[in-house]
């Protein structure tokens, strides 16, 4: 499997770029560890973070990519609670399932440990600020994780891993039915759910343009200030 | 790498159609390495210091895989069982009514797909049902439904790491639309439809212990 | 009925019970192992494996002490929405050359198909509030700083949530050029430039030092380190708020831009 998701998610390169940041110093900081005692290192190479087993370059992809969904919505969800802008049942569902996918996001990251990546930056463009903007986005958002989960679940190398992603699974499908009824939509269309593809899902969020770049609000220009 | 495998396994929808041909699971090896560092795992959360014995290690199966999706059988018996008798006697009104019967059209469209997928070798006992009033009084309806659509969510999420990847995905097709029956039924009944971030897997004996004590089965 | 979810104590409940339930299946595994122990005809069928991870939900965080969001093109706030009157022009960039930024007030309209959101911008003598399109804006970052400069006790302190995190003795506004009082906020940092009278970083704020004749408008107030640690605590600047060096490198690890600024 490629690293197509991050790069295709990652369009101005944020990720990417504290990604590097991120892996560089917690080599370097490995590395300083390791030459200090060796008997650590040992240690450090038994078990790694929260004594998972090791993760294979497959499935360290597969969850980063959840990752990155995972703040998204998080960001999401949260950012329209803050406001509260949204209809009061909406926003209820905002605050409920915000606080899920902040828990899906501490938990993948506790699945990836030292791989884990740094959230990108956001730009909601008002989605969390209108209502239908809001409630079609999640429902979206919703249906396309579960599916999304769905065609991770086989591809993924460790059954620690699938038995995870299966009990994130089924709540990513709960909260997509509750979003769809408070939308008037049936919250369960079809016997089946289908999975669907990642490239659908980096299409989706491409489509939404929520990534962006940080702000450049650091300078380096002599202060021209009043002094 | 494992892409064709993939493919394989996504390209064939109905769960009922697609052969377990190609299963390949975990080697031997790594499924003793990640149990054990589970056991690790779980004695690092301080739940029991002593570490633990090696877990019983499932190697996903084709034979396995019959195993399973007959208990998960078990399960859809039961939902369609209550559904399709609700609709029979017909007494519920409203939304409950409309959910009551897209939703027994989905469970029986779950049995279905499950005796299609174990094959004609296979002849499961449905089991013999008795529901009580919970069928006809809407204030037992929504909360037994809740009941039952939680006890089919743990059961597939304790099922699926059990299976083999083409069955994976068959059961996740399914477990998917029972986490949208119960958020459903619980936005119906005002009750929280998500109030953990995970959804806990259910051992077998577990949920044989809940579907005992909805007192339903005879 | 939908409004009273019991969220919290479902979780616990749920935490206590999945705690329960993860010894009675350790005990079950010590006890029946992989043996064939069932009682019925079949095997059991294996548990799940542990790394079903139990997460718990994570709560919001504190109410923020400000949201901001970068100016993505130079657009004139409205005194409402899609209203013609402007209140005052929000450039895309600060003199300093970094993107400018306002702060989220926290209402927005939609108004013949266009959200228009209700914002902080800086003008004379204090901020003002006008209306900005959202497609005018970018995302937003909510900071959970304020700082709060004493101009009679010479002081500066951050809170973080409310709480102080940081203290220091400031320099202010000469008599003849006072810092001017009022809600402002930190609109950009620069470092890394050559310029020891303004120490090693400097603040921009959207404060502006009135009677400062170098600037027609009125001088950017800014937060500095200096040259002079001799002349702190004092009123000495032509309206910048000074601190000693070693402050002001403490100060930028902890404070953001975005941060409201509050003058007294």
């Amino acid at each position: 499997m490629s690293d197509l998701t991050l790069e295709t998610v990652d369009r101005s390169g944020a990720i990417a770029e504290t990604f590097d940041e991120l892996t560089a110093g917690t080599r370097a900081d490995f590395f300083r560890k390791a030459v200090i005692g060796g008997t650590a290192l040992t240690a450090a190479l038994e078990t790694p973070a929260l004594a998972q087993p090791r993760n294979t370059a497959k499935d360290i992809a597969i969850l980063r990519f959840d990752l990155n969904l995972e703040y998204l919505q998080a960001a999401m969800y949260g950012e329209a609670e803050r406001l509260g802008q949204i209809g009061p049942r909406t926003l209820d569902w905002s605050r409920v399932v915000g606080a899920n996918e902040r828990g899906h996001v501490r938990a993948i990251r506790g699945l990836l440990g030292r791989d884990a990546v740094k959230s990108p930056s956001f730009n909601f463009r008002g989605v969390t600020e209108d209502d239908r903007l809001f409630t079609e986005t999640a429902v979206a958002f919703e249906d396309l994780t579960a599916a999304l989960l769905k065609t991770q679940a086989i591809q993924v190398d460790s059954r620690h891993v699938l038995a995870a992603l299966a009990s994130l699974h089924s709540v990513e499908a709960r909260h997509a039915a509750w979003i769809r009824h408070i939308a008037g939509i049936v919250p369960s269309a079809d016997a089946f759910d289908e999975p669907t593809s990642k490239a659908k899902v980096v299409r989706l969020v491409d489509s939404t343009n929520f990534v962006t770049s940080v702000p450049r609000t650091k300078g380096r220009r002599r202060p021209g200030y009043t002094g | 790498m494992s892409e064709p495998l993939i493919q394989k396994a996504t390209a064939n929808h109905d769960p009922a159609v697609d052969e377990a041909g190609s299963s390949r699971g975990l080697t031997r090896g790594q499924a003793i390495a990640g149990s054990v560092a589970a056991g690790g795992a779980l004695a690092a959360a301080g739940i029991l210091a002593g570490g633990l014995p090696r877990l019983a290690v499932s190697k996903p199966s084709r034979e396995q895989d019959a195993r399973v999706l007959e208990w998960l059988l078990q399960v859809e018996y039961l939902q369609a069982g209550f559904y399709t008798e609700v609709e029979r006697r017909g007494a519920l009104r409203g939304e409950l009514r409309e959910f009551a019967v897209l939703v027994g059209q989905q469970e029986r469209a779950h049995v279905n797909a499950l005796e299609r997928a174990l094959g004609r070798n296979s002849s499961p006992k449905r089991p013999a049902l008795d529901f009580g009033d919970a069928t006809t009084d809407s204030d037992r309806f929504i909360p037994t439904a809740v009941e039952l659509e939680e006890i089919a969510v743990a059961a597939f999420n304790g099922q699926v790491p059990n299976l083999t990847r083409p069955r994976v995905m068959t059961a996740m097709k399914i477990v998917s639309v029972e986490a949208r029956h119960v958020g459903w039924a619980r936005d119906l009944a005002g009750r929280n439809p998500a109030p953990q971030p995970a959804d806990k897997p259910a051992t077998q004996e577990q949920t044989r212990a809940a579907m005992n004590a909805t007192g339903f089965i005879q | 009925m939908r409004d009273a979810r019991p969220t919290r104590r479902t979780g616990l409940r749920a935490a206590l019970a999945l705690a329960a339930l993860m010894i009675a299946a350790a005990v079950a595994v010590v006890f029946v192992g992989g043996s064939s122990g069932s009682s019925s005809a079949d095997p059991a069928l294996p548990p799940p494996p542990r790394s079903a991870l139990a997460p718990k939900n994570v709560p919001l965080g504190p109410t923020p002490a400000a949201l901001w969001a970068p100016v993505l093109a130079t657009t004139a706030a409205r005194t409402g929405p899609a209203e013609p009157t402007v209140a005052a022009e929000v450039p895309a960039r600060t003199p300093e050359g970094t993107t400018n930024i306002v702060l989220i007030v926290g209402q927005t309209e939609r108004r013949a198909g266009k959200l228009w959101v209700e914002v902080r911008v800086p003008g004379t003598p204090d901020d003002v509030r006008g209306w900005m399109p959202r497609s005018a804006l970018g995302g937003y970052t909510p900071v959970r700083t304020r700082l709060v400069v004493n101009r009679e006790r010479l002081r500066a302190t951050l809170l973080r949530d409310g709480r102080p995190v940081f203290r220091a003795a400031i320099g202010v506004g000469a008599p003849a050029t006072p810092t001017p009082s009022g809600d402002f906020y930190i609109r950009n940092q620069l470092h890394k430039y050559r310029s020891p009278f303004y120490g090693p970083v400097a603040f921009g704020t959207t404060a502006r030092s009135a009677n400062a004749s170098d600037w027609p408008a009125g001088g950017w107030v800014g937060i500095h380190g200096t040259d002079l640690p001799e002349l702190i605590p004092g009123q000495v600047s032509a309206g910048c708020i000074r601190m000693t060096n070693r402050d002001i490198l403490r100060l930028a690890r902890s404070m953001r831009v975005g941060t409201p600024v509050t003058i007294r």
